[in-house]
């Protein structure tokens, strides 16, 4: 992200806070995309993912006005769609927990057909790529995906997780280093 | 340089000053092993880019649904707020006899703002600047908010900090605030932020709104139970200790078997013993089978 653009968020969250509602219809207009792919790869679920990119922007807008600018804006938008992706997860993962057995028994067909094998095609290279993503731990696949797909830096995406560089420098490590061997067929 | 040192990620991302890549680059020119994993960490980016996401929503529609969920927070808190801010520049000297009534002038003041009442507070001195303080905890939120406005423009910085600790609740670098709930169904929507509020530390005011919300919506109180159990089954310490607050604090049902399950916290499980004891009045020591069958349901 570039300064000028974060000097154009800060002047916009400057004018709501002012009074001029429609600066936030242009932060809303100016990020869904990205909040809402963000949220896409982190569920897997369009409808899901339009409801938490959705409830994001409305509890920003409750928060805007709190706003202090420590972060960059941008940083500030993504924490609070992490916060409710991870409540979200929380709510869900007891019932996922019952599927858990239907999943490993899926996941070990699919295995037996080794990536190695690399013969599918890119519908299936797709869906291989989305199952290895999702297994990552949170922490991991949080940060892989802001950095990869939503292009922030190590230092807003600490920022946006509240956790350090170090840590962000670390889990992507990680994540690369899982990802090069449950994908080398790829590679 | 030895491989192991070489900031392999951080180059790749671009994360590394000039100098560090300098060095950097000059350990690739010479070490094959380290431009292989370069090359195969290019390659991981190029199929993990493969993986498309459906297109988005229509904006329009995003962004009228987005309005529609969002509620305006109460007008008048923030002009009381803007109040305290900006201040009045041209203040009027106002020469008083007798001692000054600083809840009744600070009653007016919460109505109508003037400099003439300004004045007469200021002339209470330490006094009355006491009695604003005090006015911060008044049940009448406009009175809150006049105190405050008043202590910014008549106290010392000190008490400035003592009054913006106390009204900012910043404490999450996010600097998140809520809006006050009102008896709108949607509320319970606020109730997943709230209790992250409260467990990230922000207690008083978090705990403030849920206290609302519970009262005020059913539905939400639901939410606030499923959510602090959760909190309660959480493998973080930090976490499991704000939820079992949030549980002695809030007068809802919560279900007591969840506490029971902290018994052997080495970190918890006193404090999990003594809130048992003081709801059932029993006491099973750690026995935690006891301890289920005597809260069953509960």
């Amino acid at each position: 992200m570039s300064e000028g653009d974060a000097m154009v968020d800060a002047e916009l969250v400057l004018k709501f806070q002012g009074g001029e509602e429609s600066a936030f219809e242009t932060l809303v207009r100016k990020y869904m995309k990205d909040a809402y792919s963000f949220c896409l790869r982190l569920t897997h679920d369009a409808q899901e993912a339009e409801e938490l990119s959705q409830m994001g922007f409305v509890n920003a807008y409750r928060a805007l006005r709190g706003f202090r600018g420590e972060s960059s804006f941008k940083s500030w938008l993504y924490r609070i769609f992490i916060n409710q992706y991870r409540d979200r997860l929380r709510r869900t993962r007891r019932a996922e927990a019952r599927l858990a057995v239907v999943r490993e028994e899926t996941e070990r067909k699919q295995s037996a057909t080794t990536v190695e094998e690399s013969e599918l095609h890119a519908a299936e290279l797709e869906e291989v790529v989305k199952t290895r993503i999702e297994r990552l731990p949170d922490r991991q696949r949080e940060v892989l995906t802001l950095h990869l797909y939503q292009g922030l830096d190590y230092r807003e995406i600490a920022a946006a997780l509240g956790c350090t560089y170090d840590d962000v420098k670390m889990n992507l490590s990680l994540a690369r280093k899982r990802l090069k061997e449950e994908l080398k067929g790829y590679l | 340089m030895n491989c192991a040192d070489v900031r392999l990620d951080e180059y790749f991302d671009g994360e590394l000053a000039e100098a560090d890549r300098a060095t950097v680059d000059g350990h690739l020119a010479a070490c094959d092993a380290c431009r292989a994993e370069l090359e195969r960490s290019r390659k991981l980016e190029k199929v993990l880019r493969s993986v498309s996401t459906s297109a988005a929503p229509d904006a329009d529609r995003f962004v009228q649904s987005v309005r529609a969920r969002s509620r305006r927070p109460a007008p008048w808190r923030f002009a009381a707020a803007a109040a305290a801010l900006i201040g009045i520049t041209a203040i009027i000297a106002f020469a008083l006899r007798g001692p000054v009534d600083v809840r009744a002038e600070l009653a007016k003041y919460s109505e109508k703002p003037g400099t003439a009442i300004e004045e007469r507070i200021r002339s209470a001195g330490a006094a009355g600047l006491k009695q604003l303080e005090g006015a911060l905890d008044d049940s009448n939120v406009k009175v809150q908010f006049a105190a405050a406005s008043l202590l910014f423009k008549l106290a010392d910085a000190p008490t400035r900090d003592r009054v913006l600790a106390r009204f900012q609740q910043q404490k999450d670098p996010s600097g998140w605030t809520l809006s006050e709930p009102g008896i709108d169904d949607s509320d319970d929507e606020l109730v997943p932020v709230t209790v992250s509020m409260a467990v990230g530390g922000q207690d008083r005011w978090a705990m403030n709104v849920l206290s609302k919300l519970h009262k005020l919506n059913r539905q939400a109180q639901g939410k606030i139970v499923s959510s602090v159990v959760t909190l309660l089954h959480s493998t973080n310490v930090d976490i499991q200790r704000h939820a079992l607050e949030i549980v002695k604090k809030l007068e809802i049902d919560f279900p007591l078997a969840a506490v029971v399950d902290l018994i052997d916290s080495p970190e918890l499980g006193e404090e999990a013993l003594r809130f048992l004891r003081a709801e059932t009045k029993k006491d099973f020591g750690k026995d935690k089978e006891s301890w289920r069958k005597a809260v069953g349901d509960r």
